[in-house]
C-alpha cells in the first residue's frame, strides 16, 4: 500500500541479510543488502555454493533469514506476527526441479492455489488457467498429469502454476538447470516474455544470454556476499571486482 | 467396481468351499465316522470346581456297560481322593455335590438307575410327564446297614437344566426330602420329586441330582431327548465312570457334530453375531487408528522436519511438547502387548462402566494409531520437500500444504502398509473375549464350552477369519489398482 504511494520505493529491500546453518558453522549468507524495484528483472550470478538459491529462499522466507530483514511491499515480512502465507501468495516461486503436484492434473496444479487461498471460483480459475496454458502451448494437455510431460513443459507449467496467484513478483531458482539442453530454449522464451510483460523478477541462473537480453540488473554473489551488481553490460564487459572478472572468465 | 466385488466375493466363496471340503477329508481320515464319545464335565459345589473331561473315545462292552477309557480320564481320577476329602471335612455334605454331563453321539439319555460305589441306590419308579412337569418317582435303598444313619436321612436334590448350570442353579430352590430309617439292615425309602414349570419338552438337557450326607455324592442324570433320537439309558457310577448305554440310533458323526455345534439351539448365531462384533470393533478402533495416527504422525514430522526453521516461541515450545507427548504414547503402545493394554482399558479406566465393547474399541483404536503413525510418518516423510516448499511458495500455510498436497501423495503410498495394518488389526481383535465381548472368536468359545467339541467351532472360525480376510485383501488390492490408475505414475 505504502508502494502504491510511493511507486519509488523498491518492492523488496533487503537489509543485512544473514543466514546460517548447521548451527552457525555454514554461513549462507554473510550479510547482504539488496533492493529489487518494480518491474525491474534482477539476474543473479555466482559460483556454486555462493549463497545464490539461500537468498532466494529467504526473499519468501522458505528459509527464515538468522538476522537481517525483507520488506516486501512496505511490510518487514521478518516480524514476528506478520502471516508470511499471505505475502508469499504475492511472490511466486519457480524451483530448478519444478517440484509439479503429482496427484494433480495441470489444471488442478494451476488452480488449487486460487481457489483454495483466494476463493476464486473454481469455473473463473480454470478458464485462466486454460488461457495462460494456452499461451504456452499445453492447453490440449490440461488434464494430463505431471509425469506425462517432458522437462522443459514441465516447467513451462510450473511458471504457470505461480502465474495463476497473480504474483508482484516472481522468483526462479535455476528454473532450466535440469533441463535437457534442447528444452531450456522454451521455458528461457517463456521468461522473456513474461519479463518482456513488465513482470518484476529476480532468476538464479547461468545462463547469460538471458541475462544479457532481458536483465536490468545482474547481481553477482561469492561467498554469501553480494560483490558486485550492475547493468548487465557493466558486469559483462566492465566487471570491477577481481573475483566478478575471474568467475566470468570461466564461464563466458 | 460392482463387478470386482461380485468376483472377490465368488472367490472367496470357492475358496472356502473348498478349505471346507478339505477339513471334512481330515476330520474323516483321523477321527473316522461313528465312534462313540463322551464328555464330561463335573463340578465340586464344596469348593466351586469344575473337573472338564474332554471328548473321550467309549466303546460298549458285551456286559452293555460303557467303558470310558483314556490318558486324561485317568488323571481325572486324582480329583477323587480331593473329593473324599472334602467329604471327610465337610460332613454336612450338602454342598458336596457332583454333577455331571454325559452325552453320547446320536443319542439322548433317559433318566436311570444309580448306584453308588458303596451300596447306595436310587431306583427309578413312576414317571409322570406333564407338559413342563415332571414327576419322579425313586426308591431309595441301602445294601448294608453300617452305611446308613439311625437318624432320618436329608437327601437333597439340586436341579439343573440345560447348558448353563450355574444359572440355573440360582434359579431353583432345592427340593428336600426325608428319608426315614426302618432299623431294619436294608435301609428303604421312597422319594417322590416334582419338578413344575421348568422342564421343556424339547431337546434341553435336564440333570437331577441327589446327595446324601453318608454317601460319596452320587448321581442320576436325565435327560429329554427330542423326538427323532432313540432314547438311551446310561448309568453312572461317579468314580468308577462305568456306564451302561442301549444303543440308539446314530447319526454320521459330521453331521452329528454340525448339528449339535451350530443348529442345535441356533448356535450359528453366536458365529454370526460375534462376526458383526469383530467387525464393529475393528472398524471403529481402524477408524480410530487411522485418525489418532495421522494426527501424531503429522505433529512428528511437523516437528522434524521444521523444528531447525522455527522462530523461538510458544508455538515451538507446544509443538516440542506434543511431540514428545506422541513419543511416550508410541513408546509406551508398542512396547507393551496389546492385550494388557485391554485390561488396563477394561479393568482399570472403565472399571466403573465395565463396558467391553467400548474398552476393545478404544484399546484396539489407540494401539492401532501407534502402529499407524509411524506408516504415516514414513509416508510424509518419503514425500520430496520440493512438495511441501512448493506449497509454501504458493502461500498454503502449513496445514494446507499437508491436507492438500502431502497427505493425499502420502496415503497413496502408504496404502498397502494401512491394509495389512488393518488386517493385523482385525486378527487381533480375537482377545477381546477376555474382556466379556462376544466377538467372532468368543462365539466359538461359547459353543465348545456347551457341546465339548472342538473341532467344527474352532474350524468355523478359523474359515470366517479367513473369508473376511481374503474379502478385505482383495478390496484393497482393487482401490489400489483404481488409484494407480488415476495417477499415471512412473
Ligand atoms: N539446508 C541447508 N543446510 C545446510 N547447509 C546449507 C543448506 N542450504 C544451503 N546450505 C549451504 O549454504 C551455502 C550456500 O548454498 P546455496 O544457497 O544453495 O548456494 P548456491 O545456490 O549459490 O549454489 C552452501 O555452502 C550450502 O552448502
Ligand atoms: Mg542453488
Amino acid at each position: 500500500m505504502s508502494t502504491e504511494r510511493n511507486p519509488k520505493a523498491p518492492l523488496i529491500s533487503v537489509r543485512g541479510l544473514e543466514k546460517h546453518f548447521a548451527g552457525g558453522s555454514i554461513k549462507a549468507l554473510n550479510g547482504v543488502d539488496a533492493d529489487i524495484m518494480r518491474g525491474e528483472v534482477v539476474v543473479v550470478i555466482g559460483p556454486s555454493g555462493s549463497g545464490k538459491s539461500t537468498f532466494l529462499r529467504c526473499l519468501n522466507l522458505l528459509d527464515r533469514p538468522t538476522r537481517g530483514s525483507v520488506i516486501f511491499e512496505g511490510t518487514d515480512i521478518t516480524g514476528a506476527g506478520v502471516n508470511i502465507n499471505l505475502h508469499r501468495q504475492r511472490m511466486g516461486m519457480v524451483f530448478q526441479h519444478f517440484n509439479l503436484f503429482p496427484h494433480m492434473t495441470l489444471l488442478k496444479n494451476m488452480t488449487i492455489a486460487p481457489v483454495k487461498l483466494k476463493g476464486v471460483p473454481k469455473e473463473e480459475a480454470e478458464r485462466e488457467a486454460l488461457e495462460l496454458l494456452e499461451r504456452v502451448g499445453l492447453k490440449d494437455r490440461a488434464y494430463a498429469y505431471p509425469n506425462q510431460l517432458s522437462g522443459g513443459q514441465k516447467q513451462r507449467v510450473a511458471i504457470m502454476r505461480a502465474l495463476c496467484m497473480h504474483p508482484d513478483v516472481m522468483l526462479f531458482d535455476e528454473p532450466t538447470s535440469a533441463l535437457d539442453p534442447e528444452m531450456v530454449g522454451e521455458v528461457l522464451d517463456v521468461m522473456k516474455n513474461l519479463a518482456r510483460s513488465g513482470m518484476t523478477m529476480v532468476v538464479v541462473t547461468h545462463e547469460m544470454g538471458f541475462a544479457r537480453e532481458v536483465g536490468d540488473r545482474v547481481m553477482f554473489m561469492d561467498g554469501g556476499r553480494l560483490i558486485e551488481q550492475g547493468t548487465p553490460e557493466e558486469i559483462f564487459t566492465n566487471a570491477q571486482n577481481p573475483r566478478t572478472q575471474s568467475f566470468l572468465s570461466k564461464i563466458l | 467396481m460392482k463387478t470386482s466385488v461380485k468376483r472377490a466375493l465368488t472367490v472367496s466363496a470357492c475358496v472356502l468351499a473348498a478349505l471346507c471340503a478339505f477339513a471334512y477329508l481330515v476330520y474323516a481320515l483321523f477321527f473316522g465316522a461313528g465312534t462313540l464319545k463322551v464328555a464330561a464335565r463335573y463340578r465340586l459345589l464344596a469348593v466351586d470346581k469344575e473337573y472338564v473331561i474332554d471328548e473321550k473315545d467309549a466303546h460298549i462292552g458285551e456286559d452293555g456297560l460303557l467303558y470310558v477309557t483314556g490318558g486324561e480320564y485317568e488323571s481325572e481320577l486324582s480329583g477323587r481322593g480331593f473329593m473324599y476329602e472334602t467329604l471327610r471335612y465337610l460332613p454336612d455334605a450338602k454342598a458336596t455335590v457332583l454333577t455331571a454331563h454325559f452325552e453320547s453321539e446320536g443319542r439322548y439319555v433317559k433318566l436311570a438307575d444309580v448306584s453308588s460305589p458303596s451300596g447306595f441306590t436310587a431306583r427309578k419308579g413312576a414317571e409322570d410327564r406333564d407338559g413342563d412337569s415332571l414327576t419322579t418317582q425313586f426308591d431309595l435303598s441301602y445294601k448294608d446297614k453300617k452305611n446308613a444313619s439311625q437318624e432320618p436321612v436329608l437327601l437333597t436334590v439340586y436341579a439343573y437344566m440345560g447348558d448353563e448350570a450355574a444359572v440355573l442353579q440360582d434359579g431353583f430352590e432345592p427340593a428336600t426330602f426325608t428319608y426315614p430309617q426302618d432299623g431294619s439292615n436294608k435301609a428303604a425309602a421312597k422319594a417322590k420329586i416334582s419338578f413344575d414349570g421348568w422342564i421343556k419338552q424339547d431337546g434341553e438337557v435336564t440333570q437331577v441330582l441327589l446327595s446324601s450326607p453318608y454317601e460319596s455324592a452320587f448321581i442320576c442324570a436325565e435327560f429329554t431327548c427330542p423326538e427323532n433320537y432313540d432314547a438311551a439309558l446310561l448309568q453312572l457310577h461317579v468314580f468308577e465312570t462305568v456306564s451302561r448305554i442301549t444303543p440308539g440310533k446314530q447319526l454320521h458323526k459330521l453331521v452329528y457334530q454340525f448339528k449339535l455345534n451350530f443348529l442345535d439351539d441356533s448356535r450359528w448365531e453366536y458365529l454370526l453375531k460375534g462376526l458383526a462384533t469383530t467387525l464393529l470393533i475393528t472398524l471403529a478402533s481402524g477408524c480410530m487408528g487411522v485418525v489418532l495416527g495421522a494426527l501424531v504422525a503429522v505433529i512428528r514430522s511437523t516437528w522434524e522436519k521444521n523444528h531447525e526453521n522455527m522462530r523461538p516461541g510458544i508455538g515451538k515450545s507446544c509443538l516440542h511438547f506434543a511431540d514428545k507427548v506422541c513419543g511416550v504414547y508410541l513408546t509406551v503402545i508398542r512396547g507393551t502387548p496389546v492385550m494388557v493394554q485391554l485390561l488396563i482399558m477394561y479393568l482399570i479406566i472403565f472399571a466403573q462402566a465395565s463396558n467391553g465393547t467400548v474398552s476393545a474399541i478404544l484399546a484396539f483404536g489407540i494401539n492401532s494409531g501407534a502402529y499407524v503413525a509411524e506408516i504415516v510418518r514414513g509416508g510424509i516423510m518419503s514425500i520430496d520437500n520440493g512438495q511441501f516448499e512448493a506449497g509454501a511458495s504458493l502461500g498454503f500455510g502449513y496445514p494446507q500444504t499437508m491436507i492438500h498436497i502431502i497427505m493425499p501423495q502420502a496415503f497413496k503410498n502408504i496404502l498397502p502398509s494401512l491394509a495389512n495394518e488393518f488386517i493385523a488389526l482385525l486378527k487381533e481383535t480375537s482377545v477381546s473375549g477376555y474382556v466379556a465381548v462376544k466377538d467372532l472368536n468368543k462365539g466359538g468359545d461359547i459353543i465348545r464350552g456347551v457341546t465339548y467339541s472342538p473341532f467344527m467351532p474352532l474350524i468355523a472360525v478359523a474359515l470366517i477369519y479367513l473369508a473376511v480376510v481374503m474379502f478385505f485383501t482383495k478390496l484393497v488390492s482393487l482401490l489400489e489398482r483404481r488409484l494407480r490408475s488415476s495417477e499415471h505414475r512412473t
